[in-house]
C-alpha cells in the first residue's frame, strides 16, 4: 500500500480541543490513516494512501473553523 | 459582570480584581464568551479582553495576539454556550492566580476543562500575559 505525508500550517489549533476536532474533521476523509498534530508549531502532518488534494483538506478544516495553509518543507529529524 | 473597557486606565479594574479575584475571573472569561457569541469580530474580542502585547501559554503553547485571533473563528464556529466556575482566587499587584473549571458546549460536545490560571493584568482589566494549566476530564454528547 503506497503512502503519502502532507503538511500544513494550522494556526488557530492551539489546545487539546482543537486537535481533536482537527483529527476528526480529517480522518473522515477518504485514504486518510492518520493525522499528527504540532500545537507548538500549529502544524499537522497527514498520512493518507492516497494523494489528498489542498482544497479537500481546506475545505474540511474550514468547515471546523480552522485556516489551513499547505507547508512543503518536511519538519526536520530530530534523532 | 465587570465592564472591561479598553479605555479605562484609572486602576479601577485592577481595584475590583483586589475586592473580588474570583468574580474578576469569572467575568473575564464569561466575558469573552459572551463576546464570541455576540458576534463581535475576532480582533475585536481579542482587543477588548488583551492587551497587543499579550503572550499567553497553555500547556506549553505560546499564543500572540494573532495566534489567538486565528483560534477566535473556530471557538465562534463551535462554542454554543458556556460557564465559568471560579474555585479559588488570589490577587496581588497586578496578578491573579485561580484555579477555575470551564463548562463549554462545543461542537455538540460538553467538554469540561479544569484549570490553574496565573495572569497578569494591565490597569483597564485586559490581560497582559498569562500561564495556563488545563486538564479536560469529561465529554460528553450535548
Amino acid at each position: 500500500m503506497t503512502s503519502a505525508t502532507e503538511r500544513y500550517i494550522v494556526p488557530g489549533m492551539v489546545c487539546r480541543n482543537c486537535a481533536d476536532t482537527v483529527t476528526e474533521a480529517l480522518t473522515a476523509l477518504d485514504g486518510v490513516r492518520e493525522v499528527l498534530v504540532d500545537l507548538d508549531a500549529g502544524e499537522i502532518a497527514i498520512e493518507a494512501t492516497t494523494h489528498v488534494a489542498p482544497e479537500t483538506v481546506q475545505r474540511a478544516l474550514d468547515a471546523v473553523g480552522y485556516a489551513a495553509t499547505p507547508n512543503p518543507s518536511p519538519q526536520p529529524d530530530p534523532s | 459582570m465587570t465592564n472591561i473597557n479598553r479605555t479605562g486606565g484609572s486602576g479601577e479594574r485592577l481595584a475590583e480584581m483586589h475586592a473580588d479575584p474570583a468574580r474578576f475571573i469569572r467575568d473575564f472569561y464569561e466575558g469573552i464568551s459572551h463576546a464570541i457569541l455576540s458576534n463581535d469580530s475576532d480582533a475585536d474580542v481579542v482587543d477588548r479582553f488583551h492587551t497587543p502585547d499579550m503572550v499567553q501559554v497553555a500547556d506549553g503553547v505560546t499564543m500572540d495576539r494573532d495566534r489567538l485571533i486565528a483560534h477566535m473563528r473556530p471557538v465562534r464556529k463551535g462554542l454554543s454556550r458556556s460557564r465559568v466556575e471560579v474555585h479559588e482566587a488570589i490577587a496581588a499587584d497586578d496578578a491573579v492566580a485561580a484555579r477555575l473549571t470551564i463548562h463549554a458546549e462545543l461542537n455538540r460536545q460538553v467538554i469540561v476543562t479544569d484549570a490553574h490560571f496565573f495572569g497578569r493584568f494591565a490597569v483597564d482589566g485586559r490581560l497582559r500575559s498569562a500561564h495556563q494549566f488545563t486538564k479536560t476530564r469529561k465529554q460528553a454528547t450535548a
